[in-house]
């Protein structure tokens, strides 16, 4: 197991190695311990330094290290005050002890659907800094999901920073999840939306949602039909549904396809209907 | 650069105030690290895939699961089993609130209970009971139905209302 004390450390490793990097081990010491996969070393990152701050830059865009852990980013001044989403997200995740362990870079690389934070970011408009020995790139996160746990990371890169970029003032963030069983831990659906209204019209929308389908979406056809728009609740009902039919939902044990895509009309419709502060008509 | 190789290295763990020197290769957890190396069995194994909760330790006050924590990882920091909570003999107030408040019947689920348990009181001294929920939410129990659990809980917090 390589143990680098830098950034610079870690991505030379990574120039030369499909080692994995492991952060807080949440996901990846399950995946070793079930022999679905068997690497002959890891990258662990927990002695690499610089990675786990919350920085905000003149521009008002909040930058949060990669190896920050759930628990710390849902705790922090500066996150709730500045992208209350997100420390909303991050205090849902898994629980106490996951959180104290998770890393949000971590997450966001192992890219299970059934996760927290992707719908609020999202739903913000952020990027991911990705970085490689010589190199980097700022991505948005919407194109860093490509598939079914898969992600745009290349070989010998490394997500270091979390990029929420400024919003404009007076914008309403919600976070929703909805759970299958009050045990579960993971959500079926989650819905991040951000709205800013100015005379009961929709200037700004954001909608995004995640864990129904093998990657988190922005559907843009219900933002449309929102954007520019006298708000109601009728609105929020056919954004709801413009949402729900743009999904690809996933099929498995937990859930139908038909069931998430229900679901996620049901909690879009809702979330719209509060973050704009309507009566569900 | 520190590196663990596959055979292990020599590893320094701190467990109930006592200093551990361990070979320990990279891949081993810290919950048979702790059972089979340190001898110390109050930690569990359950579900081994870090959702029920019996391995809780606290790992510098945190709560944590130590059949997801590599025991190389948590070199030098401090690690608190259910051993270590009793003082010369004496129960820590949780451990004797379970006790009287009927919370454990089994007992599989108790030591990761109390651990979480101190780790909420630690942080937020007086929890309504929504909070305590909460904060046993990575702590299953099929014995109880948590309900003296809570109440154990609770009667510690408000006995530190005094």
């Amino acid at each position: 197991m390589y143990e680098p004390e830098t950034l610079d450390e870690a991505l030379h490793i990574l120039r030369d190695s499909e080692a994995p990097v492991l952060a807080g081990g949440t996901a990846l010491v399950l995946l070793l311990r079930q022999r679905l996969f068997r690497p002959d070393r890891l990258v662990w990152l927990g002695r690499c330094s610089g990675l786990d701050h919350v920085t905000e830059d003149p521009d008002g865009a909040i930058r949060l290290g990669a190896l920050l852990r759930h628990g710390a980013i849902a705790a922090h001044p500066r996150v709730r005050a500045r992208a209350p989403i997100l420390a909303e997200a991050e205090g849902e995740v898994g629980d106490p002890q996951i959180r104290n362990m998770g890393t949000l870079g971590g997450n966001l690389c192992h890219a299970d659907p059934q996760s927290d934070p992707p719908a609020a970011l999202l739903a913000m408009g952020a990027l991911v800094r990705l970085q490689r020995q010589g190199g980097e790139r700022l991505v948005p996160l919407e194109a860093f999901f490509t598939g079914y746990y898969q992600t745009a990371l290349q070989p010998g890169e490394l997500l270091t920073e979390v990029v929420v970029p400024s919003q404009p003032t007076g914008l309403r963030t919600l976070y929703v999840r909805f759970l299958a069983g009050p045990a579960d831990d993971r959500p079926l659906v989650t819905v991040g939306v951000a709205v800013q209204v100015e005379h009961r019209t929709c200037r700004e929308v954001r909608i995004a949602v995640g864990a129904a389908s093998a990657l988190p979406v922005r559907p843009r056809t219900a933002e449309e039909r929102l954007r520019g728009q006298e708000v109601s609740a009728s609105l929020c009902r056919e954004a709801a549904a413009l949402a729900a039919r743009e999904l690809d939902p996933l099929d498995d044990l937990r859930a139908s396809a038909g069931y998430r895509r229900h679901v996620t009309e049901v909690v879009a419709r809702r979330s719209l209907v509060r973050a704009l502060g309507l009566e569900e008509g | 650069m520190k590196e663990t190789p596959s055979r292990g290295r020599l590893v320094r763990l701190l467990v109930n105030g006592k200093t551990h020197s361990l070979t320990i290769p990279p891949h081993r957890l810290l919950v048979d690290v702790l059972r089979d190396d340190l001898g110390l069995k109050g930690t569990k194994l359950g579900c081994e895939t870090g959702v029920c909760g019996c391995c809780t330790v606290l790992i510098g006050g945190a709560i944590v699961k130590a059949c997801l924590t590599l025991a190389a990882t948590v070199e030098d920091q401090a690690i608190t089993t259910i051993e270590g909570l009793a003082r010369d003999g004496d129960l820590h107030p949780l451990q004797a609130a379970f006790v009287e408040q009927g919370a454990a019947q089994c007992g599989y689920c108790t030591p990761g209970m109390i651990l979480s348990s101190k780790a909420l009181l630690d942080a937020v001294p007086h929890p309504d009971e929504e909070a305590v929920r909460k904060g046993l939410r990575g702590n299953l129990c099929r014995c109880t139905g948590y309900v003296n659990i809570v109440r154990a809980v609770l009667s510690v917090a408000s006995r530190k209302a005094g």
